[in-house]
């Protein structure tokens, strides 16, 4: 049993490196990494709502494609269907986020933009549509396994009572995956709001139109001239959005956390 | 119920269901064609392939060396919550600190690694700073998916060998473990694939402190992100090229972690 110490160092490693997260990012926004002597208030409630209006315009696009498509595949598609369906779209929610990054600020605004021209003002609308093809992937596979947990004899009853297709799904499979339904949207949620690469290519292609961008709070993070030596005191600036990031992640966590301790309809 | 039952409201909700499913697809199909388009040329141009080469060998070893440094320390610390821990609330939290850390935004690994690692332990090679960053950023995914792989191995399989009189570490080393080594190599690919992508802590660590051209650490998925931002149709070619190669190595990756994952393991065998 030599081993045993050593594995217990492994997992307290894992809790010491929560708690030096937390603690190196509060340090730093104390400006223990360096401040500046004078330094102007971080337009933070700017960067907080920038952030938050970005994370509901994704969520927006995608609640509704993500839902269909996932009621699709547990609901209609046959099983021969759906194992063809499977791989792509789970191939699409292993594609780094960088990647949609740039497709969505060389081709796919572009061309949408042609469409709906008024959507070339909007950087933040703009950044939503965009997360919003990272997040589906993800969401649309968290919500079919809520759905196909949904018991089948829930179905054949509401069926058997003589509710249509629709009716079923809408007030029956629907409300039985409810809590699972929200934690994958929580879920969704944070990874929009904590997302980085994405939100930054959409606008740093805007500035380059536009000369000057909004920023959210991750890329404010992201350090460059105006951030690094700018009036916003630099360094502790970055920490100090860094830790409100974190806050705001821990809390969507936390609402996660509770939408999985819900009561679930597959248990009635 | 056969479709002729079928009502409009019926009809008209499987046609948005089937829609909702289209989308992501055709999104999908779109943008690798479109890249691959867009990448053409620069493929067959062979500055922009050697460039590329660089970035890719740069990537390598970042992730090489992260990975090589978080793998046995995640591994450890799941084998010990899974299977050696006696105290309950010790398991609970750190459960709960594995889910929070994987919750994180990665850019804050960034500025959490170079204010540790740098600042902190004075570390001063920025190559081993951000290898050790993007380590700290793969920990948490480590521990989850190495204790979603003990999980697979049924109860019943380590409870007959301590039955037969091995003792935990024997039944754990000689029994639980080369079980899970199927699954556990495919989750190591799908880290890899994941680790070439990240890019946000890699570039914070990298911007932080402005460096000579030849410590900058670039890897290939920063050159996208450096490529993308640029307006210049020539480095628009490059982010392509350099998307198609790293869409190429992630697809390979996944290939060979479902081959893998895919032999059958023994709870799909009926020993459960």
């Amino acid at each position: 049993m030599f081993g045993k110490p050593l594995f217990l160092l492994c997992a307290v490693l894992a809790l010491a490196l929560f708690a030096s997260l937390v603690t190196v990012l509060a340090l730093g926004a104390l400006g223990f990494f360096g401040q500046t002597p004078t330094p102007s208030p971080v337009p933070l409630i700017r960067l907080l709502g920038t952030t938050v209006i970005t994370s509901i315009f994704a969520l927006v696009f995608t609640i509704p494609i993500g839902l269909l498509a996932a009621l699709h595949l547990s609901e209609f598609a046959s099983v021969r269907m759906r194992g063809w369906l499977e791989e792509p779209l789970r191939f699409l929610a292993h594609v780094p986020p960088i990647v949609y990054g740039y497709f969505a600020a060389a081709t796919f605004l572009p061309a949408l933009s042609k469409l709906v021209p008024i959507l070339r003002e909007y950087p933040t609308l703009e950044a939503g549509i965009a997360l919003a093809g990272m997040v589906v992937p993800g969401f649309l596979a968290r919500s079919r396994a809520a759905l196909t947990a949904v018991p089948q004899h829930l179905r054949d009853g509401a069926f058997a009572l003589g509710a249509s297709k629709f009716a079923t799904v809408w007030f029956v499979v629907i409300p039985a995956a409810k809590a699972r339904l929200l934690a994958a949207l929580m879920q969704s949620a944070s990874r929009a709001f904590g997302e980085t690469m994405i939100v930054l290519v959409v606008f740093r292609v805007y500035a380059s139109r536009q000369t000057k961008s909004p920023e959210t709070l991750t890329t404010f993070v992201i350090p460059n001239q105006t951030t690094v030596l700018s009036e916003f005191g630099g360094l502790q600036a970055m920490f100090s959005v860094a830790c409100v990031l974190l806050v705001m992640t821990l809390l969507l966590d936390a609402a996660r956390q509770h939408f999985e301790r819900l009561p679930r309809g597959e248990s009635r | 119920m056969s479709p002729s039952q079928e009502s409009t409201t019926d009809r008209v909700f499987r046609l948005f269901c089937l829609i909702g499913v289209a989308m992501p697809l055709v999104f999908g199909t779109w943008f690798v064609m479109d890249t691959f388009v867009h990448a053409w040329p620069g493929l067959l141009n062979q500055t922009v392939r050697l460039g590329l080469l660089a970035a890719l060998i740069q990537s390598l070893r970042l992730v090489g060396l992260a990975v090589a440094l978080s793998l046995p320390l995640g591994i450890g610390a799941a084998i010990y919550l899974e299977h050696l821990a006696s105290q309950r609330f010790f398991t609970a939290v750190a459960q709960r600190a594995m889910t929070l850390l994987a919750a994180v935004p990665s850019v804050l690994y960034g500025l959490f690694g170079i204010a540790l690692f740098t600042v902190v332990l004075g570390v001063r090679s920025m190559f081993v700073t951000a290898a050790m960053t993007l380590g700290l950023f793969l920990f948490p995914v480590i521990v989850e998916r190495t204790r979603s792989a003990l999980q697979t191995v049924p109860p019943l399989v380590h409870e007959a060998s301590l039955a037969l009189g091995a003792d935990p570490w024997r039944a754990l080393v000689y029994v639980v473990l080369p079980l899970t080594l199927p699954k556990l190599a495919a989750e190591v690919l799908l880290l890899i694939a994941r680790a070439l992508g990240t890019v946000a802590p890699l570039l914070v660590v990298d911007r932080l402190v402005i460096q000579p051209q030849i410590f900058r650490i670039e890897p290939i998925a920063t050159r996208i992100f450096d490529s993308a931002a640029d307006p210049d149709p020539q480095q628009q070619t490059i982010a392509a090229c350099a998307i198609i190669t790293l869409l190429a190595l992630i697809v390979m990756l996944h290939v060979f972690a479902h081959r893998l994952a895919g032999r059958q393991s023994l709870s799909e065998r009926g020993v459960s």
